[in-house]
């Protein structure tokens, strides 16, 4: 049997947040409706190639409700300059690109 | 002969070849799908989730509105019934080339008939990163008492 057909037990409810993604010339927006969530339980891990955002919070006292999203990035963003803020039960992650990688306008000389 | 004009399949297309009836099929549904996602009415169809409970003493309703603010919201209670209005709209921050856009406006109102009758004026409302939690005190009269046995000689 294939490894995707193996069953998995859940501890927790898994859900996966919606998202937006926008990118302008210095950086990445990942916006994700996590409502209802502690600040301090947000976790947003850059780990090149992956980048993911996981938050838990204690939905029935019985079980757990996770928040999982997963993303592949390349190296064009800087892991170091990673900035993440929560308001209104929205997460708003930006992602800064590497100075390597953004554009620069080039002037042209008339000689 | 004459034919309604609308009446695609009756009406006679010159020159053409008669269409095989799989290929008709197949683009009668690529073009019933390709209506679908383009229908408004199904991105509006998005509603928040919403949880009712009932704790004895009152009503309580939990409903997650991510990246609403109060003046957002709009409530109303009466003894039996409890209105809930909210809209959302997602929009492009400016600058920004989207790369996927799965947050949805959403326009909510949604009206409850309650279970209990309760007591408007007690009612309270609170907002927390996204989530509304209501909890409506029921009328005194339907309130839940506890029967102390005696035991009687």
């Amino acid at each position: 049997m294939d490894k995707q057909a193996q069953e998995k037990t859940r501890p927790a409810r898994e859900l996966t947040p919606n998202v937006d993604i926008f990118e302008n010339d210095s950086e990445l927006l990942v916006v994700a409706d996590v409502p209802g969530l502690d600040p301090n339980e947000i976790g947003v891990h850059v780990d090149l190639p992956e980048f993911r955002i996981e938050a838990k919070i204690q939905g029935s006292p019985d079980r757990p409700v996770v928040y999982t999203r997963t993303f592949r990035v390349d190296e064009r963003i800087d892991p170091e300059r990673v900035k993440a803020e929560y308001k209104d039960g929205v997460l708003r992650v930006h992602l800064a690109k590497s100075a390597a990688f953004r554009p620069r306008r080039v002037e042209v000389q008339t000689s | 002969m004459l034919v309604r004009f609308n009446d695609r399949r009756s009406f006679p297309v010159f020159g053409a070849p008669r269409a095989f009836p799989m290929s008709t099929l197949r683009r009668e549904l690529d073009r019933l799908f390709g209506d679908l996602e383009r229908a408004p009415a199904l991105a509006q169809s998005f509603t928040p989730a919403v949880s009712f409970d009932d704790t004895g003493a009152a009503l309580t309703l939990r409903a997650e509105l991510p990246g609403l603010t109060e003046k957002e919201i709009d409530i109303n209670v009466t003894a039996s019934t409890l209105t809930v209005k909210a809209a959302r709209k997602a929009e492009a921050p400016e600058g920004y080339t989207a790369h996927r856009r799965e947050r949805q406006s959403f326009s909510f109102a949604q009206s409850y008939e309650l279970p209990a009758r309760v007591d408007p004026e007690k009612v309270q409302a609170s907002l927390k990163q996204g989530v509304l939690t209501l909890t409506l005190p029921k009328v005194a009269e339907v309130q839940p008492k506890k029967v102390t046995v005696t035991a009687t000689a």
